[in-house]
Parts: C-alpha cells; structure tokens; sequence
C-alpha cells in the first residue's frame, strides 16, 4: 500500500499540458470569458499554487484540469489521456482512477463513518472488503487520523474533517490531486497541518498537486505559485 | 457494494420523521388497493365458485318472471341433463323485519344439485318428512343464534304473510369456500299456500337448476332446453352458473371499473408522494452527488442511490402492509370488517393481490427515484458545487 501511494515519486515528466484551452460561462444571455487561449504544463511531482483575484478563472482551470468540466476549445493532457477528447463515461471513470478531490467545505458524507467515508471511491474499484477497509485505514494513518476510524464527521473538528477528505483524496492512489481553497475554512493552526500534509504527500508520496489559494501563507506551502488574471496566466 | 447498500440505508433513514411518515403513506396506499382489489376479488368469488357442469334455466324475459312447472319433466328429459331441481327465491324478513338473509324455496331433488351444501342423509331425511322443514346454513345459523329444532318465522315479501319453519337441519359447507347464507325450505308449502292464500302464479317456479353429465356440452344442452320451449308464452334463457353470476356482476361492472381505476389513482398517489420525498432529499444533497460525480460515480451509480433509497422506503411499506394483513387475518373477519363479511362470504387477500402490491412497491421506489435520478445527471458538477459552495 505504501509502495502504491509513492509509485509516482521522482516522476519529473509533465503530466498535465493545458493548449490554448478556452473556457467561458453564459449568465443573463451574456457570455463570460473565464479562460482565454490558456496553456500550461505541470510536472508529475510537483505541488502548484494557482492564485489570483475572484474571477481569474483559477477554479474553472482546476475542474478542467480535474475532469469535471470541459473546454471550450485547446485540449487537456494528463499522462497520456486526452481528457478533452474522452466521452462521459470514460471521464467519470478516469476520475476514479486518476484524480484526488479535496474541497474547501470537506464535503464528507455525514450519515458515514471517516472509515466509510475514505473507502467509499475504493467502492468503484473492484477490490475485496476486506482489502477496501485496510486501504482506508491506512488512509487515515498517513493523514494521523488512524485512531479516528469509526467516529462521524460530526464528532470532528474542522482540520480532522479535512485531513479525512485529504484521506479519500489519496485512497486510490491518484496521480494528481486537486484542493479547491482546502483551508479556507480552517484556523490558522488547522490550516497549517493541511498544508504540511499536502506538502508530505507531494515529498514523500510523490502526488502531483494542485492547490487554488488565495492566501499568500498556504501558497507558499507550494513549490511553485501560479497567477492567473481575467483568463490569462501571468507568472509561473 | 456493501459500501453503497450502507449509504442508501444510511440515506434513507437520515430524516427517520421523514422517511417514517413516507412509508406509513405508501403503507396506506398499499392497504387502500389491497382492500379495493380484494372487495373486487369477493364480488367476483361466485363466478369462481361457481360450477362449470351446472346450468340455470329461467324465464327468456328477465329473471322476476316465472316459468310453468310442467316444463320440469321436460328439462329433466333433455340428453345431456344428470340431475335438476327447481326454486323460488323467497326474499323473506326475519325477526321483526330488520333481518334479511336469503331464502329460497326449492324441491329435494334441488339439493342434489349443489352437492357442495354438506346436507346429510338424517337432514335430507328429516327435510322429505316436514311440509315446513327448513335446512339454515351454518353462517346464517351462527350470526342470528338459530338453534336446531327451533320454530323460526319469516315475513314474507314476495309471498306476504307470516311464514313458520321447523328448524331440521344446520347444514356447513364443504370446504371454506363454500357460501352457507342461505336457507331451504320446501317448494310445495310455499306452492300450497300461494295457491290458497296469495295466488302469485301457483304452480311456477323461479328457475330450474341443472348438473349435466360429465362431458356433456353445455352449449348445446342449452340449445336443447331453449328450443323446447321456443315461441311458447314462457320462453327459457339456459345458461351455465358462471354465466348466470356473471350477468349478475356485469349489472355493477361500472362500479367495479370505478374501483379499478381508483386503486391504480392510489398507486399514482403513491407514486407522487414517495417522488417528492426523494426530490426533497435530493435536493438537500446535491453537493453530495455533485461531490460523488467528481469522485467518479456514474450517472447509473447515482440512479442506483436514489433508486435504493425510495426502494428501501416503498419495500419498507410493502413489509409494514404483509404486517397489517397478517395482524388482521388473523382475527375473526366479523371483528375487523363488521358487516362486510354479510355482503362478501369470501373476503381474503389473494396471493395476486399481494403480488402486484410488491410489484407495486418496486416499481414506484424504481420510478420515484428515477426522477431526481435523471435530474441530477444532467446537473453540471461544477456549477452544482459553485451554487452550493
């Protein structure tokens, strides 16, 4: 399992190219121009910052990058897949396999316990019980949470229930993960932790990260900032 | 799997109020058409009693018309005719006109027809022998506390007067599905009197019951007995029991199709309560299906959630119903349904009935999940987790 989380470490070959990707939104019958002819490239391995104003775009880039939304034009590598070019079905399933979320309010599941809560993207994967159990518990030891199994997310504080989104991020062992703002709900101490863990991922396990941020402190937490502004990139 | 079928029970009990008063509403609806169908079921219980080798002789008019008894030799004589036996019906108050069961007056041989009356040879015996013999039916007997040997009088209708019987006999039935409502009493006493007192047409009888022989073809012993009598002032109409039951239930068959589409307007009831309950619920969770689409859900995945989740309240509903009936099919029916059992001798829930209300339940949970299922997959993520974030 250790083996498996850490397969992608030293992997310095980009694993996401974004090509003059365009992205814009419709509201009020007016079109919004989100992201304009954007390219980037990201190392496996590396931990980026995407940083800049409300409406830069840094979130939309993210769930394009993810998987979860699509361009309008230019195309999207990851590895070797064309994420741009997959249909519906092949995207849901390649999220399964490659993608790690984390999200600034957590979004656990309530009714379930932290345990449940990680395996349940194992539940996509054709793995016994058993093995689903061990691969969310040890989940839960890398993020420190080992001795929190069975508690709901209620019975936890705010950084516990992130540092168990960051467990269900990980349990798949995805290439990437994405954290839209993963402390923007968190106090400064809790907020340090999250980051430090993310950071460990990123060098002990090799995960490719990608963090939107506005705060200049987490950010720097990351190897690289990136700043986005009305669409376009500015620093990288 | 397993982690799945946790999230929907889990789900499904996440508002227990919620879901507690949804499957007490599908248990209702569920209740609502077993008892429709099942009053529909014993409304109809004569025609499947009914027996396929007996014929109805009676007037080709309408059945309040008489026909002459010396046509009885003649039915009788017809190829094809085993036994016969002839009747009136009495229609008769008893005890101070407020009760009314049936009565009818027939000849012996008449008892020879229904050999599902378990009439014994003593009764048969004690019957010949009494001008004012009666033989009750256990049902009858049971309900207005009749007691063997006991002198009963009836105020007739049809026949006015004060009619007296000798109790001689309280006859069951041969099997539960057997109707025992009904009295016999002798066809010559009700003739005598009518002759002497009342002169309602003596000499003429209500019908002629006939058992035809095994093999025999009841279209053409009908043929037979009606040509008899064709282009005569009393016309036969022959049929077999199940047509005659049936003419009788086609006189309600509107009301019976009213009660049909009325069950199915309680499954659609049902249909639309459980639906809102998981929209309501879906509703609350979108973030959570958005969250589960971007962790790698399939569309069909999330229907499956949904789908389970109203299943497991409707299956829920389906159990709560099988309590109910099994609670109360388990106490004396007269205790339960009051004076329903007088109208229906046969009042159980059919095997069908609980079949097509688990049919029923599955098909609303599938289809009341599929609703916000559908919705829910054409949902952007994104902007689900935009909207709620």
């Amino acid at each position: 399992m250790n083996t498996a989380i850490a397969s992608n470490i030293e992997n310095q070959s980009p694993i996401i190219l974004v090509e003059r990707v365009t992205k814009s939104y419709t509201r009020g019958g007016e079109r919004i121009l989100v992201l304009d002819e954007l390219s980037i490239e990201i190392k496996g391995g590396s931990f980026i910052a995407l940083m800049g104003p409300s409406g830069s775009g840094k979130t939309t880039l993210l769930n394009l990058i993810a998987g979860i939304d699509r361009p309008d034009s230019g195309r999207i590598l990851v590895g070797d897949s064309n994420i741009s070019a997959l249909s519906e079905s092949q995207l849901t399933s390649w999220r399964a396999r490659s993608v790690g979320f984390i999200f600034q309010f957590y979004n656990l599941f309530p009714v379930l316990t932290a345990l449940e809560n990680v395996a349940l993207p194992l539940s996509l994967l054709p793995m016994k019980s058993s093995e689903r159990k061990e691969r969310a518990a040890f989940a839960l030891e890398v993020v420190g949470l080992g001795d929190r199994v069975d508690h709901y997310p209620r019975q936890l504080s705010g950084g516990q229930e992130q540092r168990v989104a960051i467990a269900r991020a990980i349990v798949t062992d995805p290439a990437m993960i994405v954290a839209d703002e993963p402390t923007g709900d968190l106090d400064r101490t809790s907020a340090t932790e999250v980051l430090s863990l993310l950071q460990r991922l990123n060098k002990e396990y090799g995960k490719t990260i990608i963090m939107v941020t506005h705060d200049l402190v987490a950010a720097e937490f990351a190897g690289h900032i990136v700043q986005l502004d009305k669409g376009k990139l500015i620093t990288k | 799997m397993l982690d799945l079928f946790r999230l929907i029970y889990r789900n499904a009990l996440r508002h227990p109020v919620r879901s507690a008063l949804t499957t007490i509403g599908v248990t209702v609806a569920l209740l609502a058409f077993c008892f429709i169908h099942t009053v529909i079921g014993a409304w109809m219980s004569g025609v499947e009693r009914s027996a396929k080798n007996r014929m109805v002789v009676r007037n080709a008019v309408s059945l309040i018309f008489y026909l002459p008894l010396s046509y009885y030799d003649a039915v009788l004589s017809t190829p094809g005719v085993e036994k016969a036996g002839y009747g009136n019906w009495f229609g008769g108050l008893f005890r101070n006109e407020r009760v009314r069961f049936q009565q009818f007056a027939v000849n012996d041989a008449y008892l020879d027809v229904y050999p599902e009356l378990a009439i014994s040879p003593e009764m048969r015996e004690k019957f010949r022998n009494n001008r004012q013999a009666a033989l009750v039916g256990r049902e009858v007997a049971d309900k207005y506390n009749i007691k063997l040997g006991e002198r009963i009088q009836i105020q007739g209708t049809i026949f006015p007067g004060l009619w007296e019987f000798d109790v001689v006999g309280i006859f069951p039935g041969r099997d539960q599905q057997t109707d025992t409502r009904t009295m016999f009493f002798r066809w010559d006493y009700l003739n005598e009197r009518n002759r002497i007192e009342i002169q309602r047409q003596p000499d003429h009888i209500g019908f002629f019951a006939v058992q035809i022989a095994a093999g025999a073809e009841p279209a053409v012993i009908s043929k037979a007995i009606d040509d008899k009598f064709a282009n005569s002032p009393f016309e036969t109409l022959t049929e077999t029991e199940t047509a005659f039951v049936q003419g009788f239930i086609s006189m309600s068959s509107t009301i019976i199709t009213v009660l049909v589409f009325v069950s199915y307007v309680v499954i659609a009831i049902m249909l639309l309560v459980l639906t809102n309950t998981m929209l309501m619920s879906s509703q609350e969770r979108l973030r959570e299906y958005a969250v589960l689409k971007s962790l790698g859900f399939s569309s069909s995945r999330i229907w499956a959630l949904l789908c389970g989740e109203a299943l497991v309240i409707s299956v829920s509903g389906f159990f709560m119903l099988c309590l109910i009936l099994a609670v109360v099919f388990s106490l004396p029916p007269r205790t339960v349904f009051g004076s329903l059992v007088d109208f229906f001798p046969v009042f159980a829930v059919k095997p069908w009935t609980v079949v097509a209300s688990a049919f029923a339940s599955l098909v609303v949970g599938a289809a009341a999940g599929g609703i916000p299922a559908f919705r829910i997959a054409r949902l952007k993520v994104t902007e689900v987790l935009r909207r709620v974030e």
